[in-house]
């Protein structure tokens, strides 16, 4: 393959999903062994237990890191992830916990859009910005709170979604979640600049949760520990699973940075946190300040024909038909 | 350029291997349909043979010295069977049989080694065999500690998940072969069935089972 081939970024739109176990240090060595096992089997389940097992089977990239995963899905697929998977994951977690007593918990981001990969299937995808944000939002203080702040034989998965995310689906076109098992929370990374609304969701709320509500008003010094972000591979070059669609013969314009993800260096785009979408040749460019949609992806957001599940909870969008 | 081949989706061994290996280890076998109902491995005999399945949905079954069936594992395109055998040269410890017509790869053992050896799967292999025994971990304690509407649930989430993707989601079991799947009586999954089916969530006619609502499914297979 030459070296114009491996240099050229496809653009896809993907549904991404970020997982980390809560205190993995904790576990001692024979304990990580099993766990690191034992939690991507609960992950795969709670795709099988969502009706979603073809949906994990075609996944378009995956990287485990061992206490943590990030993955990309089919974006038509992101309304039933959202609206199935945290309470299948809870329930696989749970059921694991009763099983042998392995303490698993987890917290969960979802966020949705452009990822970059080329042709080579070599190599791994690389973490720009709608994987970032997945990562960040499942890190984030507020959403590691939600676990410290249950019982932890009870309550075994935290997550959260982009604002945009929550924007298209529950918010926008609810299935069986409703907005009120949401709650909105500002997701702030001094070190990184960075600032996002994220909305949380605990399907089995336990302990201060349930006393206190699911945002605590005391600050507290968060735990060290390494950010998910930091422990997805970074290698040469990105691939992604599946048909590679060229985008007009344009490369797209994000990500492709070394070392932790600045928003100053994503893509080429003049301006400080500016980020472009390369599409047939017109780069849409948007100001990007915390969670921001950029214009690109909203009005690509609109167009998708997303599975809308069983079709007996949401109106159909127009031009989109039943299977 | 080049336009890379479409990555077709696939689970089970298949999906641990790059595509072009499962491909190769298909071409060292002989393949040949199976008949939904038929027998394709007999718990207790030695045949020195794995299968690998194409296509179609296979019920892995113990069979007790009382006959009395007990489930361990649905199977579906891309997994293996009779491979336990191989691994310890012994005998089938199950009887594995088809659920709907299937095509089927057998590789006898010798062709099976050699692939492996020389592609260096032993590590696959010995992972894709530790993923099936924690199953049956997973499905004694269900068996033990959930309900039977949710053990049904679980059961029909797991033959669907065994299908192609893409698929209809069907149920390719009588009912009997439910509760005897589940270790529990024909009644209480007539009584389970009859109600999803009131409720919309199921259509046992024309067989085989459909299921219409998978949302429901998913909420009855997840109490919090």
């Amino acid at each position: 393959m030459s070296d114009s081939q491996l240099s050229q970024a496809e653009d896809r739109y993907l549904t991404v999903l970020a997982l980390d176990i809560e205190r993995f240090g904790r576990f001692t060595d024979a304990q990580s062994t099993r766990i690191a096992s034992s939690f991507r089997d609960a992950v795969e389940q709670a795709f099988e237990r969502s009706g979603l097992a073809d949906t994990y089977t075609a996944h378009a990239f995956m990287q485990n890191q061992g206490d943590g995963i990030v993955a990309g899905f089919d974006e038509s697929r992101l309304p039933l992830i959202v609206d199935r998977l945290p309470n299948a994951l809870q329930s696989s977690l749970r059921e694991l916990h009763l099983r042998d007593g392995s303490g698993v918990r987890m917290r969960m981001g979802i966020s949705y859009g452009p990822v970059q990969g080329i042709a080579d299937r070599r190599v791994d995808v690389a973490p720009n910005r709608t994987v970032v944000d997945a990562c960040r939002i499942a890190d984030a203080e507020a959403t590691r709170q939600l676990l410290r702040r249950s019982d932890p034989e009870a309550t075994f998965l935290a997550a959260a979604l982009t604002a945009s995310v929550f924007d298209f689906t529950v918010a926008r076109n609810p299935l069986w979640l409703r907005l009120s098992e949401f709650i909105e929370a500002d997701i702030t990374i001094e070190e990184k600049d960075y600032r996002a609304t994220a909305f949380l969701h605990v399907p089995s709320p336990s302990g201060e949760l349930l006393r206190e509500g699911l945002l605590c008003a005391e600050e507290t010094e968060p735990e060290p520990h390494v950010p998910l972000e930091e422990r997805v591979e970074r290698p040469a070059g990105h691939y992604l699973r599946g048909d590679v669609k060229s985008e007009g013969g344009v490369a797209n314009m994000i990500g492709s940075v070394g070392g932790g993800l600045q928003q100053n260096d994503i893509g080429p785009v003049s301006g400080p946190g500016a980020m472009g979408v390369v599409n047939a040749g017109t780069v849409n460019q948007t100001h990007v300040a915390g969670d921001q949609s950029t214009a690109g992806r909203d009005v690509r957001l609109n167009q998708v024909p997303w599975e809308q599940g069983d079709g007996k909870h949401r109106r159909t969008p127009e031009g989109w038909e039943h299977p | 350029m080049n336009t890379p081949p479409p990555h077709l989706p696939s689970r089970g061994f298949q999906g641990l291997l790059p595509p072009d290996q499962w491909d190769e280890l298909l071409r060292a076998g002989v393949s040949s349909p199976l008949r939904g109902g038929n027998l394709l491995l007999s718990q207790g005999f030695q045949t020195g043979v794995v299968y690998a399945l194409r296509s179609g949905r296979v019920r892995v079954v113990h069979t007790e010295p009382g006959g009395k069936e007990a489930l361990i594992a649905v199977r579906g395109p891309g997994d293996l069977l009779g491979e336990y055998a191989y691994q310890d040269h012994g005998e089938h410890m199950a009887s594995v049989w088809a659920l709907e017509p299937c095509e089927v790869t057998a590789l006898s053992s010798a062709r099976f080694e050699d692939f492996i050896r020389r592609h260096r799967c032993e590590e696959l292999l010995q992972r894709y065999i530790l993923g099936k025994i924690r199953q049956g971990g997973q499905r004694i304690w269900r068996a033990a500690n959930l309900q039977t509407e949710q053990r049904v649930a679980l059961l029909f989430l797991e033959v669907i998940g065994a299908a192609r993707v893409g698929a209809d989601p069907t149920i390719p079991m009588t009912q009997g072969q439910v509760a005897d799947s589940l270790g529990v009586a024909l009644s209480s999954v007539t009584l389970v069935l009859g109600q999803w089916r009131r409720h919309g969530l199921i259509r046992t006619l024309p067989a085989p089972l459909r299921v219409l609502d998978m949302a429901a499914l998913a909420r009855h297979a997840n109490p919090r």
